[in-house]
């Protein structure tokens, strides 16, 4: 029944992404505020979320970013970073060792601890993007 | 002046006129037999007849009929021969047009013969076979040419600028980096860059407020510039970034805010806080040496005199700092990139991202060129490029350029498009 429900969220959900999610064994995370046993990593398009932010509904982060619109936009540097505090968010970035090499992530963290990071969050907002 | 005077002056120029031009038919004629060797003489026969009627005289007078049809083929002979002889000898920005025109003649002046469109149908086929091997030959010199190693593999993860316009010291502490195989801090080169610009402000010496260490925007070369002058710090001791849900531009203004008022700093439970909020930025100050050095510090040095705290003060390998601006009639920005990652140099890149991003705006910003590949869906070549945005690529307008975990790939052309200049760190 689990695995038909699942093959059928599959089918019928295209913009569902394949999320794996890190296992607290063999992952470096350097971060003052994650624990890696919270992580998800997606691929294609590559993202890291929570578990609860794994599906946008029920992701407040998310649900709150697709009513924003690009009139809300216009800053310097990385567009991620604005958004996420107009969301009521906090931006924290971390280091992560993925296939042996270390790479830095920048996740919006919501009010209720749920994270997606800045490129998810931001295609999930309303309207052309922003410059800087 | 009398108009029967005036009217007697245009008849007696008009007169004159005429009897200079009947007088030169035999010139004409002879003209027409010398040119109709080499070019159509059609203009110059169709211009003699004209005359010849308007001075009221007989063809017989100066040639035959049957002698000046023969001129007229003659000349339409030699002109055909002419022109397939410059297309011999045309480059190929011109043969196409020179064959269409070649052609036109030809049809117009019944000279279309089977031979001739037999010759025509050659050289069109060897010409457009030239022009399918030479773009051959180009592409596969762009191919040749678009390989490497990609140089971020020397660099620290892609970085994150938060929320300040300080692209151009992260790309300049990117540039440092690489030459100095160790991660150099774009917070401090951010401040050394804001250093110099207040230390050269007139505004300053006078005590008015100029520029301040917060300002944004700036030269990536310049950047570059100051570490060789003052040295840089490592970014282990002066962190480029602040994971307290603050940001960076909040934290520095914070900081020059309380510089900035007295009282403020001497309120020492505040100043405490602070320091706390902010101690992942200056890691290796403790409490007391920031209470200290707001306390005293004017408020144009306050963040440089945390920074020299923080970290001890290293000088780079020498190098020269080459700035080339495009468009630029000496250089190629291709070639150019091409040689300096052929020589294993990454290359800072001031642009426009106004053509590939998806909103349509200007939007100034610096990045690091680092390498470059053949595309495998266009086959042309596209270089790497590496933003400061994180691994944001959402704003990028994906139909114009790639973008992975925050690393372009733009093709060579749109580059030329967006790039106004480059700037690059020679040992």
């Amino acid at each position: 029944m689990k695995a038909a429900r699942l093959s059928a969220t599959l089918l019928l959900s295209p913009l569902l992404s394949f999320a794996a999610c890190l296992s607290p064994k063999g992952t470096d995370l350097d971060s003052t505020r994650l624990r890696a046993a919270d992580l998800c990593v997606s691929q294609k398009p590559f993202g890291i979320h929570s578990r609860a932010c794994e599906h946008p509904k029920s992701c407040p982060l998310l649900q709150a970013a697709s009513g924003v619109t690009a009139t809300a936009r216009g800053a310097v540097g990385n567009p991620g970073y604005r958004l996420c505090r107009e969301l009521g968010g906090e931006a924290h970035l971390f280091r992560l060792r993925l296939d042996g090499r270390w790479e830095n992530h920048t996740v919006c963290v919501g009010q209720d601890g749920g994270f997606v990071d800045l490129d998810r969050l931001y295609r999930a907002h309303a309207g052309p993007t922003p410059n800087r | 002046m009398p108009i029967s005077l005036v009217a007697s002056l245009i008849f007696f120029a008009s007169a004159q006129a005429s009897s200079v031009r009947c007088n030169r038919l035999d010139a004409q004629i002879r003209d027409i037999r010398e040119i109709s060797q080499t070019y159509d003489v059609a203009t110059d026969v169709r211009l003699f007849r004209e005359d010849l009627e308007a001075c009221g005289l007989p063809l017989e007078k100066f040639i035959t009929e049957a002698e000046l049809t023969s001129l007229l083929a003659k000349g339409q002979r030699a002109e055909l021969a002419r022109r397939w002889e410059e297309i011999g000898a045309s480059n190929k920005a011109h043969k196409r047009r020179d064959l269409e025109t070649i052609e036109d003649f030809a049809r117009k002046n019944s000279l279309a013969t089977p031979e001739f469109e037999k010759r025509l149908a050659l050289e069109r086929r060897a010409f457009e076979d030239r022009v399918v091997a030479e773009t051959a030959r180009l592409e596969t010199e762009i191919k040749d040419s678009c390989k490497g190693p990609d140089l971020a593999d020397k660099l620290p993860p892609v970085r994150d600028q938060d929320s300040i316009g300080w692209c151009y010291a992260f790309v300049a502490a990117d540039l440092l980096s690489f030459h100095q195989g160790e991660e150099v801090s774009a917070f401090d080169a951010a401040l050394s860059y804001n250093a110099q610009k207040y230390e050269n402000d007139l505004r300053w010496s006078a005590g008015v407020p100029a520029a301040r260490s917060t300002d944004e925007g700036g030269y990536i070369g310049v950047a570059a510039r100051e570490a060789l002058e003052k040295g840089y710090c490592l970014e282990k001791d002066l962190p480029s970034f602040i994971n307290n849900g603050s940001d960076l531009k909040t934290a520095v203004t914070a900081i020059d805010f309380l510089a900035a008022d007295r009282d403020l700093a001497r309120n020492t439970t505040l100043v405490c806080d602070i320091h706390g909020q902010l101690k992942s930025l200056f890691p290796n100050v403790s409490v007391d040496e920031f209470k200290d050095i707001i306390a005293k510090t004017g408020r144009q040095q306050v963040l440089q005199t945390l920074a020299n705290r923080s970290c001890r003060r290293k000088k780079p390998r020498p190098f020269e700092q080459r700035e080339i601006y495009y468009p630029n009639v000496n250089f190629d920005l291709r070639t150019e990139l091409q040689k300096s990652l052929a020589e294993k140099r990454p290359v800072g890149i001031s642009v426009n991202l106004k053509g590939i991003l998806n909103k349509q705006e200007d939007a100034h910003h610096a990045m690091l060129v680092t390498g470059q590949e053949i595309n495998p869906a266009t086959g042309e070549c596209d270089f790497i490029v590496r933003n400061s945005w994180g691994n944001v690529c959402a704003p990028f307008n994906l139909s114009r350029v790639r973008c992975d975990k925050g690393i372009l790939r733009i093709p060579a052309k749109t580059m030329a498009e967006i790039t106004s200049s480059t700037s690059e760190l020679v040992p």
